[in-house]
């Protein structure tokens, strides 16, 4: 599938440039791809940390009926049966 | 067949060759996954055989359960419910239909179940992105909300009561 390119521009100060700059070099990668890797692995973190789920009242209701539902499921029983045969 | 075997993912594993048919999965296995690891973000787990090939992965981390209104008296909990987060779980393309799934799922299972003893959880979370993940897992007891669609959930007590 032809991956479609997107454009990002901005604004920064000269200072700025110049660091990104000698970091890029520094590390002998240009300019574009430094900034995207780094920023790339800071939305990776950023992303990471998102754990928190957020339930309507009714989903709430719901999850809580789920975490009373205890009866064994036949299915994982069969795939523990079969885990404990395959790995040990 | 060939031994396998559960481990912590390594660089000794061979990260590269593992396609599952889904970039982004590939690219977390390849690039982020030890980083996140090393962060304490969450640990990822791999299946892998006897020549270092990772045959499926998933990935264990937490999430708290919270809820969008202020608590009223209506029996609800009044804080978060914290629950064990499976976030990611995929195998090979070159070793679909060998029910590495269903080891995976259990492995991630067992492994929230002993440490569910000392740090309270009661409920554990499945990422699950399409039709074809929600079915997997409805298969063995998880279960939908109204609402939420990209989570299923299932009780620690019901796992406990069904390893035979």
């Amino acid at each position: 599938m032809p991956v479609k390119n997107k454009s990002l521009n901005m604004r920064i100060s000269e200072s700025d440039k110049h660091t990104l700059n000698r970091a890029a070099s520094l590390l002998g990668v240009n300019l574009t791809s430094f900034v995207l890797q780094s920023a790339k692995n800071k939305a990776q973190e950023a992303l990471e940390h998102e754990k928190r789920i957020v339930l309507t009242k009714r989903d709430m209701k719901k999850l809580l009926e789920i975490m009373d539902s205890t009866e064994p499921n036949e299915n994982l029983s069969d795939a523990f049966a079969y885990y404990n045969e395959t790995i040990n | 067949m060939s031994d396998i075997k559960f481990e912590t993912l390594t660089r000794g594993h061979n990260r590269k060759k593992f396609d599952c048919g889904e970039q982004s999965l590939n690219t977390y296995v390849q690039r982020y996954a030890r980083q996140n690891a090393q962060k304490n973000l969450g640990e990822t787990y791999v299946l892998i055989n006897n020549e270092q090939d990772i045959l499926g992965f998933y990935t264990i981390s937490t999430a708290s359960l919270d809820y969008d209104a202020y608590p009223e008296n209506d029996g609800l909990p009044k804080y978060a419910i914290p629950s064990a987060l499976i976030g990611r779980l995929a195998v090979d393309q070159n070793h679909q239909g060998n029910g590495y799934g269903k080891l995976l799922i259990v492995d991630a299972l067992k492994r929230i179940i002993e440490i569910s003893e000392e740090i309270g959880i009661h409920c554990i979370t499945v990422d699950a992105k399409d039709d074809n993940a929600k079915k997997f897992y409805e298969n063995f007891g998880f279960r939908k909300l109204l609402d939420e669609e990209n989570h299923l959930y299932i009780s620690i007590e019901k796992i406990r009561n069904s390893i035979p």
